[in-house]
């Protein structure tokens, strides 16, 4: 873990990851952290994800559609339910997602590191207005 | 013999007389005035002429100079004269050929004329000829000639008046000629009596072969119309016919299984045999059929109101239907089951958002591989780069081949260890049971396979000509679970070195591992040479029927 540079806030945001693919988990915790945020995970399955929502602080959240066979759907109504702004990001477009994704911020793969940081921000800082709990 | 013995009496008796009347003024040369006028004969001529065929006139006389005058008298092209001597002559005259008269002396030599007459009368076949007897003097056979009676036969007084003679001969020849023709008549009008009767035969018989065909076309008609049945009735495609008034007219089974009709449907109007939403939808396209026009169109059977699956689609084919005179007189609805159709329509679709999803996925790896990629220099860092992405090509190869599931892990090390091919055996030793692997497992088997084989020949003991690798794996079968373990150890390398920096190779070899397979990763530099273990639940890595392979 890096924790040697933190100039721009002095306490660490944490974001949860979830995603499947190791190789890409590992790269957007890499990102993530770099850009100075704690992270959490990575998760590769709800249980995990949602396990480790129950235990850790979570200021936001990064996660893909599709976990394996299972889609991250619980894991979203959860993130809503705890009013935690998040993004996602997959390689589906935004029409061939469930309801459970209807106003969520999506983001295609393969996405720009700094275009995550910057809009996983405008989540954090705009509050709730992605996580709509109905 | 009578005939001689009678001709022989009157011969000398008359001849006298005979010569003497036929000698007179009455015959002298012909009259100019005569010639040119209107005789009583001329019609006889144009008629012999039209008719192309003169009539027989025989004249029978003893006395040859008689007959000479008789043939002066009567020298006209519409007449063949013919000439006898005697009543034999005569007879014999009547068989040859067919007359139209007869010119007879009375008194002969022989057979007397009158006996001559009774003979002919008495024959049938020459009974109906008519004759003209020549008598010599007033009142002398008057009484024998009366006893034939009817006019058939007539007479002439000697001398004989000539124009009268042409006059009567004329007369019987036209007679004759009238018979001919009218026996002419007869004979083609019983021609065609035995022409009709014969076209009455053949009609007949035509009408028996017709019936007969008749009867054949409709036992093939009715074959056919049964097979016709069979087959509407078995077809997997709805038919049916709607007519003007919108009534359904026909509909097979499998039309009314479609559309949940029941089976009654015939001279129902359409729109109670369908639900509203449906007629509503196929009310224009009849429309235009009954205009002419050919329509289809798509539906669901979610429209449909009948009892029926309503998760099935119909393709519906609208065809008018014309009657001889080529005017609309129905429409025929031909109904086919798309629903496989639109399910592999469908399934198109999913695959190629799939595609769609993977191929983002994979570019996502590749740039998650390029940013992990670490070289001190641009040239080191393509050649890192590129063979990372090849690697990860290659195990894609075999992924896509085995559509993605049970990839044996034999074949996936070969794959990533193809460079090696001359050192297998030798240098390279791999050695394991014949398991396959899940995707993931095999996506990272490859990546880790390449990263260490990488690193052997920069680094390890690939990178002198004596170093030996040694790529081995197994399961370990434990009351709980099932592990997995696979290790690659080098040795007879040169001096190992600690690497100083965490790249890309060690997050691969190590975090992923750790990460995606839960597994417990140990990498080593110990001076024999790098010593890679890997140790995960086999449910983790292994294609489910493999572990059952295993273990029986």
């Amino acid at each position: 873990m890096n924790q040697s540079f933190n100039a721009v806030t002095p306490m660490k945001r944490h974001v949860l990851v979830v995603e499947d693919e190791p190789l890409l988990a590992l790269d957007l915790a890499d990102e993530l952290s770099r850009a100075g945020f704690d992270v959490l995970g990575p998760a590769t399955t709800v249980a995990s994800a949602l396990g480790l929502l129950e235990v850790g602080r979570c200021d936001a959240a990064v996660l893909d559609v599709l976990l394996g066979n299972e889609l991250s759907a619980p894991i979203v109504l959860r993130l809503q339910a705890l009013r935690i702004p998040f993004v996602v990001i997959t390689g589906y477009s935004s029409e061939q997602l469930s309801p459970e994704f209807a106003c969520a911020v999506v983001l295609s793969k393969p996405a720009r590191a700094e275009e995550l940081i910057s809009t996983l921000e405008k989540c954090i800082k705009g509050g709730d207005d992605c996580s709509p709990a109905r | 013999m009578s005939i001689e013995r009678a001709a022989s009496q009157g011969v000398t008796m008359n001849r006298m007389a005979d010569t003497a009347w036929l000698s007179t003024e009455r015959f002298s040369a012909p009259d100019p005035l005569r010639l040119n006028a209107a005789r009583p004969d001329d019609d006889a001529t144009s008629l012999a002429v039209l008719s192309g065929k003169p009539v027989n006139i025989l004249l029978v006389d003893d006395e040859h100079m008689n007959l000479t005058v008789l043939e002066t008298i009567l020298d006209n092209p519409a007449y063949r004269l013919i000439k006898a001597d005697s009543a034999d002559q005569a007879l014999l005259a009547l068989l040859a050929d067919e007359f139209a008269l007869l010119i007879l002396d009375i008194r002969m030599p022989g057979a007397t004329g009158i006996e001559l007459a009774r003979m002919i009368k008495q024959r049938k076949k020459t009974a109906d000829i008519p004759i003209i007897f020549l008598t010599a003097y007033y009142n002398e056979d008057q009484h024998v000639l009366e006893g034939y009676g009817a006019g058939a036969v007539d007479y002439l007084h000697k001398p004989v008046n000539a124009d009268i003679l042409r006059s009567k001969v004329s007369v019987f020849a036209r007679l004759h000629r009238m018979k001919r023709e009218i026996e002419a008549s007869n004979a083609a009008l019983r021609a065609e009596v035995a022409g009709r009767r014969r076209a009455q035969q053949q009609l007949s018989e035509l009408n028996e072969i017709l019936e007969q065909r008749v009867l054949a076309r409709t036992r093939d008609l009715r074959a056919s119309a049964a097979l016709l049945q069979a087959t509407t009735d078995n077809a997997s495609v709805g038919l049916a016919s709607v007519d003007l008034e919108r009534t359904c007219s026909f509909a097979n089974p499998a039309y009314c299984r479609m559309f949940g009709t029941g089976d009654d449907v015939v001279s129902k109007p359409l729109h109670e045999v369908l639900s509203t939403a449906t007629a509503a939808r196929i009310a224009p396209l009849l429309d235009r059929a009954f205009a002419g026009e050919r329509k289809t169109c798509e539906i669901s059977a979610a429209s449909v109101s009948g009892d029926t699956d309503r998760s099935r689609f119909y393709s519906l084919i609208f065809e008018p239907e014309r009657d001889a005179d080529d005017n609309i007189n129905g429409v025929v609805i031909v109904a086919f089951d798309i629903t496989e159709r639109k399910k592999t329509e469908e399934h198109v679709q999913l695959l190629l958002r799939e595609v769609n999803h993977r191929a983002k996925n994979m570019l996502s790896v590749v740039s998650a591989i390029a940013r992990q990629t670490k070289a001190p220099s641009q040239d080191e860092y393509v050649r890192r780069l590129s063979g990372r992405i090849q690697a990860l090509a290659a195990s894609h190869d075999l992924l896509s081949s085995k559509q993605w599931q049970d990839i044996a892990i034999t074949e996936l090390i070969r794959t990533q260890l193809s460079h090696f091919e001359a050192l297998m055996g030798t240098r390279v030793m791999i050695d394991g049971p014949p398991v396959s692997l899940t995707a993931t497992g095999a996506q990272f088997i490859g990546m880790v396979v390449h990263e260490l084989a990488t690193n052997a020949v920069k680094h390890g003991s690939l990178s002198n000509q004596v170093g030996r690798v040694m790529l081995s794996w197994d399961i370990e079968r434990l009351p709980s679970t099932d592990r997995f373990k696979i290790s690659w150890v080098e040795t007879d390398g040169p001096p190992v070195v600690r690497p100083t920096q965490r790249g890309y190779g060690s997050t691969v070899i190590k975090n992923m591992a750790e990460l995606s397979l839960e597994g417990r990763v140990t990498l080593d530099f110990p001076p024999s040479g790098l010593l890679w273990h890997l140790e995960c639940p086999a449910m983790k890595i292994l294609a489910t029927d493999s572990t059952a392979t295993m273990q029986t």
